[in-house]
């Protein structure tokens, strides 16, 4: 990422924008803070939040009206937050002054002409600075003193004795060209006297004069105090800049009210009425219930309706700085190599935001760099990636109508249909070849969103360019996709392929007539991969009406749907926040209706996600074709509890679907030459240890053949129990087993990626 | 090189079964993305069979593993 890459994505996240009320109060007070730090009885820190930002704040704090209050997000919600009143109770409250402490001078003085609050407010800012202020007036207080509580008084008056603000009452200076010979600014404070002098406010912004060290109030001036404070500042930092000789300009548009783009949501904010002040104003208790009444302005929008953001604790602003420090790093530990493969690329966040701020694309685009880099760590994807690479060789099946040396037509169900229900594979592709009168053929392979979700472009690229090949030699069918993923991959990455998703052909064949009779209703889940397609989704609905289920929108569904928790490659990268997305997902299925209901899917994978948390989740082909075939593992149980497919069972299921299907529509068994391997059984320890740490059994014949044409092992000879490992390319594995007439028996196993080098 | 002391168990009751000698701890090499390490393993002196046990692969080798991943 180009550093001018990361500030048009910091720029779009507005999490960090003012809230409405500071955008609009000219002095642009930190209202969250000083509510938060009140509604908790933190009077003294909350003192210290107005001092900070306020000029004069013993006075300021005792006469502002409350412009903020205009657009408080609270004005609909019971009325806006009651700033003026919490702002003098706390002035009157506190007990203890934050110190005030002027920079070093700066050998500068400025003159200020005339009384009143901007005077005041003036000399206050200048003086911080380490400018020291001379106020020319005799009646400087004369406007404000009434209104004022007379202890408040005599501490400001402290306060501006600390900062060496000086009062004179000589004359007013007739000659303001000469005054300006000896003074380095002078300010024009009141309406009266800019009228007195011959100048002329040229700029209403910097209120600069046409005599360069002159800068006034403009006249006539119709201001509220807490403008006229505004003035008084506006004058001390056009002053300071003109003596420092900097742009007057620069970085000002925000210095007085303007819009904030923050936007908050409140739909689910219920209404709490304004606490009234009595004629002494709040006390304590009124005071700390109507400070809690702010809101808090902030977005955190997508944070609240995605997993993935609210597991690293911060928003999407925070996360471009980390993904652009992570790649700029060169020695020394990438921090955020976790977050960028975290994401399932769902692309909720971007429909949610306010300013379409879309996660998705920044840590696609990181994980491609770090993957060209070379930095993608290789434990991120590789289990995923293998499990690809086997799906489109052992696994992969492409196949013209038996008889056909052509096909109009080509089933794709994806990977994963065939892996995890492959007797839904069978019995739709024959229900679309009795369907439809042109040939059908079959076509299994992996569409490349795995690769894809990697970062890993070259593999992407040839994974599209073997189902392009494949396609060709098939006499370029439609394809008829069974999986939402591998739709949107076509779309994306294959577009001069014809596709037309399953749902869209069975509405128009029309269903099976043996459709399995639900219970219902059933809450229904979109995947996220059909976040953007709204055909697939309305296909899925008249499917569903015709045959007359009935079902449940959730919260978050259609274009607003939640990732199942697979997305992006979740679950090989971080096990542990999968399994917390998926939960989630089913959390939010279950809220939408009071009694427990089914969730109906049209996507294999999310069937197996949420099945995984308990939630009975059954897919639409489960309905459609509820005819079971013993020969595919199937078991003719509620489809709703049909345990989640193991990833060893998932191989074997690809592999058992192909030959069955050689078989039983092509008639070209594959002679599978079963050799006298020993047999291997698992212990449940151990076949638990495997799904954890991703061990196939596969794998496991791997380190047995290797035993057996070795025979070399360790044992230990207090458990009795065999020890032996092999590594087949970048994991090693180990077993620990008891041989039993040439049976194994599988009792743990464990692997590591370091490699051995053993001495010599 | 240091080598790494990780494992404080007693290993005596281990034999490798091709060479039936006992594993006896051996300074072993490992090796990760460009990191090699010298660690004292259990070996049978013979061959040069060296053992992993469980409890090291899935915590302390796991952790450098990852450590070394976000380099
Ligand atoms: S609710 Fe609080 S933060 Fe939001 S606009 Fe009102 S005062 Fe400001
Ligand atoms: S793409 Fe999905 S997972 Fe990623 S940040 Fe957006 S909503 Fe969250
Ligand atoms: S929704 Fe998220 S990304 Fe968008 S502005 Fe709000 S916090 Fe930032
Ligand atoms: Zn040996």
């Amino acid at each position: 990422m180009e550093q001018h890459e990361l500030r048009q994505w910091e720029a779009q996240c507005t999490q960090e924008d003012a809230p409405h009320c500071q955008a609009q109060c000219p002095l642009h007070i930190d209202v969250r803070t000083f509510c938060k730090k009140m509604a908790a009885g933190k009077i003294n820190e909350a003192w210290a939040v107005l001092y900070k930002s306020m000029p004069m704040p013993h006075i300021t704090a005792n006469i502002c009206n409350g412009l903020c209050m205009e657009t408080c997000l609270r004005k609909d919600l019971g009325g806006s937050i009651n700033m003026p009143e919490l702002e003098s109770y706390c002035a009157a409250n506190a007990t203890k002054n934050p110190p005030v402490r002027p920079l070093p001078s700066k050998g500068k003085r400025v003159l200020i002409i005339g009384g009143g609050l901007s005077a005041l407010a003036a000399a206050w800012d200048l003086a911080k600075k380490g400018i020291s202020p001379t106020i020319l007036s005799t009646e400087a207080y004369d406007d404000v003193a009434s209104n004022i509580p007379e202890k408040a008084f005599e501490q400001h008056e402290q306060a501006m004795k600390k900062l060496g603000v000086l009062f004179s009452s000589e004359e007013l200076p007739e000659d303001l060209a000469e005054i300006c010979t000896k003074w380095d600014a002078v300010l024009l404070a009141t309406s009266e006297v800019a009228n007195q002098y011959p100048c002329e406010l040229i700029n209403p912004k910097t209120l600069q004069t046409n005599i360069s060290s002159v800068f006034t109030v403009p006249f006539p001036c119709i201001a509220t105090s807490i403008e006229r404070i505004a003035l008084g500042r506006t004058l001390a930092l056009s002053a300071e800049r003109s003596i420092q000789n900097v742009s007057l300009t620069a970085g000002r548009d925000t210095e007085g009210p303007y819009q904030s783009r923050l936007q908050t949501a409140v739909s689910s904010v219920s209404s709490l009425p304004r606490l009234p002040a009595g004629d002494e104003g709040y006390d304590e208790a009124t005071a700390m219930l109507e400070a809690g009444r702010c809101l808090q302005c902030e977005c955190m929008q997508c944070v609240n309706n995605c997993v993935y953001l609210a597991e690293f604790k911060s928003y999407p602003k925070v996360y471009a700085r980390h993904i652009y420090n992570n790649a700029a790093i060169v020695m020394g530990t990438r921090h955020a190599n976790k977050m960028i493969n975290s994401c399932m690329l769902c692309g909720l966040c971007e429909e949610i935001c306010p300013e379409d701020f879309a996660v998705q694309n920044l840590c696609l685009t990181a994980r491609q760099e770090m993957v060209a880099d070379s930095t993608m760590p290789p434990s991120a994807h590789e289990f995923a990636l293998r499990d690809m690479a086997f799906a489109n060789t052992a696994g992969m099946l492409a196949k013209n109508a038996p008889s056909a040396s052509a096909s109009t037509y080509a089933f794709f169900p994806g990977c994963q249909l065939p892996a995890i229900s492959p007797h839904l594979v069978e019995s739709t592709y024959n229900y679309l070849r009795d369907s439809l009168e042109e040939p059908v053929g079959l076509f299994i392979h992996c569409c490349g969103a795995p690769a894809h979700w990697a970062g890993q472009k070259d593999l992407t690229e040839a994974t599209t360019r073997q189902i392009l090949q494949q396609w060709e030699i098939m006499g370029k069918p439609e394809l008829i996709t069974g999986c939402p993923t591998c739709a949107s991959m076509f779309a994306e990455l294959l577009p001069q392929i014809p596709t037309r998703s399953l749902w869209e052909v069975l509405e128009e064949v029309g269903l099976p007539a043996k459709a399995r009779m639900p219970q219902q209703p059933y809450v229904l889940h979109d995947p996220c991969s059909t976040r953007h397609d709204e055909p697939m989704r309305a296909h899925v609905r008249a499917i569903i009406e015709k045959l007359a289920v009935s079902i449940t929108e959730p919260r978050l569904s259609g274009l607003l749907t939640e990732c199942c928790g697979f997305g992006g490659l979740l679950d090989s990268a971080n096990p542990e926040l999968s399994r917390k997305a998926s939960q989630h997902r089913a959390e939010t299925l279950s809220a939408c209706t009071e009694d427990e209901q089914d969730v109906l899917t049209y996507c294999a994978m999310c069937r197996d996600m949420l099945a995984r948390t308990g939630k009975r989740t059954i897919h639409l082909l489960d309905i459609l074709f509820p005819n079971c075939n013993a020969a595919l593992s199937c078991c003719d149980a509620d489809p709703a509890t049909i345990p989640v497919t193991g990833f060893s069972d998932r191989r074997e299921n690809r592999i058992r679907l192909k030959e069955h299907l050689l078989t039983t529509v092509w008639g070209e068994a594959e002679s599978v030459t079963k050799e006298n391997a020993p047999t291997i059984t698992y212990t449940e320890q151990a076949a638990a240890n495997m799904e954890e740490r991703r061990i196939l059994r596969s794998d496991i014949r791997k380190v047995v053949d290797y035993v057996e044409a070795t025979n070399s092992s360790l044992f230990n000879t207090q458990t009795q129990r065999n020890v032996a490992s092999f590594r087949p390319v970048g994991v090693t594995y180990w077993i620990e087993y008891t041989k039993d007439n040439d049976a194994y028996c599988i009792h743990n196993v464990w692997s590591h990626r370091m490699q051995i080098i053993p001495p010599k | 090189m240091n080598t790494l002391q990780v494992l404080h168990d007693d290993f005596s009751h281990w034999k490798c079964t091709q060479c039936n000698e006992q594993l006896v701890f051996t300074a072993v090499e490992l090796v990760y993305l460009e990191s090699k390490f010298s660690v004292e393993l259990p070996t049978c002196p013979a061959c040069g069979y060296v053992l992993i046990p469980e409890s090291l692969a899935t915590s302390k080798m796991a952790e450098v593993e990852q450590l070394l991943e976000d380099k």
